[in-house]
């Protein structure tokens, strides 16, 4: 699962801030309380017997608005279900307007997140080599217009992500193409309006209320891939057509959708056609939710540090570097470190740099400690060098030095590198995208092309507004813009703790995130062999295909292990994260009096 | 636009000369002489002028000073100066200077938190960056600003009609929202261009001048209007002088006072949306901006950097020095 926001938020140390206010002193003191980075656990536990109503959160309070700041964090494009595939969009849908087939909720006691029913009554039956998974919805199951959710219902839904054309960025064009029976002939019923008459890889019976998926493949992973609301009801006919449905989507979750501006704001209101005996998982304690994106970093902090009103009741996605201390001591307890299975890479068009040593020399050519400081994050707690493509607490994962040890910025091996390849300094052309209009990510291009230019290579940039996402550049290959491209980036969630989630993704021919263009007939056989393994087989054998893509072909340079730091205003109670999806954990927040 | 209220203030400050002095003393100087000799002895003013002198020296030599001082906006690594070890207290704050550490010689504003970027030089070619956009563009407004008040007010008629439509027309449209609108269109048309810095100077001098000539134009109308039935204009039409010279040479001086004071005051409007980020967002400049210097953290952390990019702009703020010298003109 894509991160939308480029470079996310940071953090550090020490009880330093007794205020050396104008200018004296003999520096900060130090303290204790060293906060690291944590990694993130490795397997997700299953509960396929839990029923609704959800427990209820101790404390917990009815009532209230509940302000969601993301800064510089653009937010999804559109709300469909079946086109989002964002930890921004994603988690906020998921936890409180779309629901799907499985859902995750957090055990208060562990905080680890548990993979429980949602839609379905269990975690659907699969039969005996996992080609056919079966699951019975539930029948108290509502829209937001009162009327029952039926089985006809979330057929349809899956149905439309086989639809590749039409949700270019959906996790259809991953899971459901590549493991769905069908898939690889019927386009969807948009795009072949036609076919869908005979289609049958997804089928329902509305008496039974059983939906049946037929997989292509051995797919034990289902009912992972059943908590994504691409794997939920829509509308059956044209009340769900896109793209018209992605602006205001019909809700089933315990809240609706009041209002959406791109880029800008999404309110939610209570469902009162929600109900709580229908659902395992998710609570309706505040009245409002309003979510903020593409916020200024900085106007963000100074709010939630303030502690008036307005930030009481408010909780910022992310905060920057220079105000971490202040937010440690201001908030204690209500600033959450949440792991999850994230990495920044850089992706070099594979196609334009051809040479593995220019991609070697870029490793190089990355200030990381630098860029992450640019850009708000302290090095060491958000952020920690990378080696593999595969995140830490992913099974089977191995650190992998490419090049003997971690690489570091140093711009004399790169310049060997690209030497070696035939360049000399100042000859090969990097051409790159970034955000401007928001101080964190202007520093942190200025800090990128100055490590570049160091290390012998010139740098054309190409700036877009940060209400852009530049996935939308860089996904899409028709943009003017994006075939001047040679270097890009991806960050990447895992979207269930397995590296099927991770490698696929990123490095199939023709995925929507291989924005390196990446394509080897070698390694895509791999994608499709490996998961016909034996499951226990299946871990060991992603690390051992992360090393041989990593050391034959080099194609990501992975950046960053990265964590998420969330403050929360003292009146919102329970304030916790979601492991499962790196996000606040929307699912269980309150408003205290 | 201008708000003719803004300065008003500022009059009592300045003192009234005596009315008689001057004109006792010596006979038979031009108003301009007199004016000037006035301001000559308003020692606010002076004071005033000698800052707002400052600020423009300031920016004429900035390189020079920033040579002098040894400072320059080039990139720097900026953990080399910079605290970016997690594990030290003070993490993200400069190793040297404030807010943690003594004078640092160096870097005598010292250094900005995340970009590492020394402020001194920030401020200096920031005070070049704002004259030049804020002089450059009430340059523009004012001359079509008076060229179109006094055609419009001497021509009357149609022309003045047709004058006044477009004036008013202009007035509707909401500055800041037209300013936000247009901004995305110039990123969006020239953001891949070779020379988008340029292009973004341009276009802020643009929108600031398309949106603020229709003041002084206002202004200059209703002047002329008097003006021109007034006996010397009656005078010079008799006597059959050609229109171009009864705008240019009887008009004209008679009007210095309220253009003094209209672009005196429009000078440090348009600073002041830069100054402060508030203005199109996409339109601030990557480098060499006063009012970038300093965010809203680093206010609390350190007081002094607060005034940075406040000085100049109290400095044309309260030195209108104009006001004096239009005053005893009036």
């Amino acid at each position: 699962m894509r991160r939308t926001k480029a470079l996310a938020a940071f953090a550090t140390s020490a009880a330093l801030v007794t205020l050396a206010a104008c200018g004296g002193g003999d520096g900060p003191e130090g303290g204790s309380d060293n906060r690291e980075f944590e990694d993130a656990s490795e397997t997700i536990d299953k509960d396929p017997d839990r029923q609704g109503p959800a427990p209820e959160i101790e404390g917990a309070q009815q009532g209230g608005t509940i302000t969601v700041y993301h800064p510089d964090d653009p937010g999804p494009e559109d709300l469909d279900p079946t086109n989002g595939w964002s930890v921004t969009g994603n988690s906020i849908q998921q936890a409180l307007t779309h629901r799907s087939l499985t859902q995750y909720a957090r055990d208060p006691e562990s905080g680890e997140m548990i993979l429980v029913p949602d839609l379905a009554e269990d975690l659907g039956s699969p039969n005996e080599d996992f080609t056919e998974w079966t699951f019975t919805i539930r029948d108290n199951a509502t829209w937001e217009t009162g009327a029952p959710i039926t089985a006809e219902e979330v057929a349809w839904g899956i149905e439309r992500s086989f639809d590749s054309s039409t949700f270019p960025s959906g996790p259809g064009t991953e899971y459901t193409e590549h493991f769905f029976e069908g898939a690889d002939e019927y386009d969807g019923p948009y795009s072949e309006p036609k076919e869908a008459e005979n289609f049958e890889g997804v089928t329902f019976d509305n008496d039974a209320r059983t939906v049946t998926i037929r997989m292509s493949t051995s797919f034990p992973d289902m009912d992972y891939w059943g908590a994504f609301m691409a794997m939920g009801p829509a509308p059956l006919g044209n009340a769900s057509q896109p793209p018209a449905y992605g602006r205001k989507p019909l809700s089933n979750g315990p809240y609706k959708v009041e209002s959406f501006r791109p880029s800008e704001e999404l309110v939610l209101v209570r469902n009162e056609a929600w109900v709580p005996e229908s659902d395992p998982a998710r609570h309706q304690y505040p009245d409002r939710w309003v979510f903020k994106f593409a916020a200024d970093p900085t106007q963000t902090d100074e709010l939630m540090l303030s502690g008036n009103t307005e930030s009481q009741t408010a909780l910022s996605a992310s905060i920057t570097s220079e105000n971490y201390q202040d937010f440690v001591d201001a908030l204690g307890d209500r600033l959450v470190q949440q792991s999850a299975q994230c990495v920044s890479y850089w992706a070099p068009d594979y196609t334009k740099i051809t040479e593995p040593e220019v991609r070697k020399a870029l490793a190089y050519a990355y200030d990381y400690e630098s860029v992450w400081t640019a850009s708000g994050e302290v090095p060491g707690v958000t952020r920690v060098p990378a080696s593999s493509i595969m995140p830490p607490g992913m099974s089977g994962r191995e650190e992998v030095f490419v090049d003997g040890e971690q690489i570091t910025y140093d711009p004399e091996r790169a310049k060997e590198l690209l030497s070696e390849a035939g360049y000399e300094p100042g000859d090969f052309e990097i051409h790159m995208a970034y955000n401007t209009g928001t101080p964190t990510t202007e520093a942190a291009q200025e800090q990128i092309k100055r490590g570049l230019e160091e290390a012998g290579f010139t740098v054309k940039e190409y700036p877009f507004p940060i209400e852009t996402s530049l996935y939308t550049v860089w996904t899409d290959p028709d943009n003017p813009t994006n075939k001047k491209l040679n270097l890009r980036g991806v960050n990447w969630c895992s979207d269930w703790p397995s590296g099927l989630t991770m490698l696929p993704s990123l490095l199939r021919t023709g995925a929507t995130y291989n924005t390196a263009f990446f394509s080897e007939e070698g390694v895509d056989a791999q994608f499709d062999e490996i998961p016909q393994m034996p499951l226990e087989d299946q871990p060991a054998a992603w690390g051992a295909l992360d090393e041989e893509i990593l050391t034959e072909y080099f194609p990501l340079i992975p950046l960053a292990y990265r964590n998420d730091l969330f403050a929360f205003g003292e009146k919102i109670g329970n304030p916790t994260g979601d492991g499962a999806l790196g996000a606040p954990n929307y699912k269980d927040l309150f408003v205290t009096e | 636009m201008t708000d003719p209220t803004a300065g008003v203030q500022v009059a009592e400050a300045t003192g009234h000369p005596e009315p008689g002095e001057g004109s006792t003393a010596v006979e038979g100087r031009s108003p301009l002489q007199i004016a000037f000799g006035r301001l000559k002895r308003d020692k606010l003013a002076m004071v005033c002028a000698i800052v707002v002198l400052f600020f423009v020296l300031v920016a004429i030599f900035a390189d020079v000073l920033a040579a002098i001082f040894g400072v320059s906006l080039d990139p720097v690594r900026n953990c080399d100066v910079l605290e970016c070890n997690a594990a030290n207290p003070g993490v993200g704050y400069p190793l040297t200077g404030p807010p943690y550490y003594g004078f640092d010689p160096e870097h005598p504003f010292g250094i900005a938190p995340r970009t590492g970027a020394d402020n001194l030089a920030h401020w200096l070619y920031g005070c070049r960056t704002s004259l030049i956009i804020a002089g450059t563009a009430t340059l523009i407004a004012s001359l079509v600003g008076i060229t179109l008040g006094l055609v419009a007010g001497f021509a009357g008629g149609i022309v003045d009609k047709i004058i006044s439509f477009v004036i008013d027309f202009f007035l509707t449209i909401p500055f800041l929202l037209a300013a936000l609108t247009i901004a995305p269109i110039v990123i969006d048309r020239f953001s891949q261009s070779e020379h988008y810095a340029l292009y973004q100077v341009l276009s802020l001098i643009g929108v600031l001048s398309v949106f603020g000539w229709m003041g002084v134009a206002r202004l200059i109308r209703g002047e002329v209007l008097s003006l021109r039935e007034r006996e010397f204009v009656l005078a010079a039409r008799v006597v059959g002088m050609p229109t171009r010279r009864i705008l240019l040479k009887e008009l004209l001086p008679n009007l210095v006072a309220p253009i003094v004071i209209s672009t005196s005051l429009m000078l440090p409007r348009l600073r002041r949306p830069r100054g402060r980020s508030g203005v199109p967002r996409h339109r601030r400049e990557r480098r060499g901006q006063v009012g970038r210097l300093v965010g809203p953290d680093d206010r609390q952390r350190d007081p002094v950097l607060v005034q940075l990019p406040a000085v100049p702009d109290r400095a044309d703020g309260r030195c209108r020095a104009a006001r004096a010298l239009a005053e005893p003109a009036g």
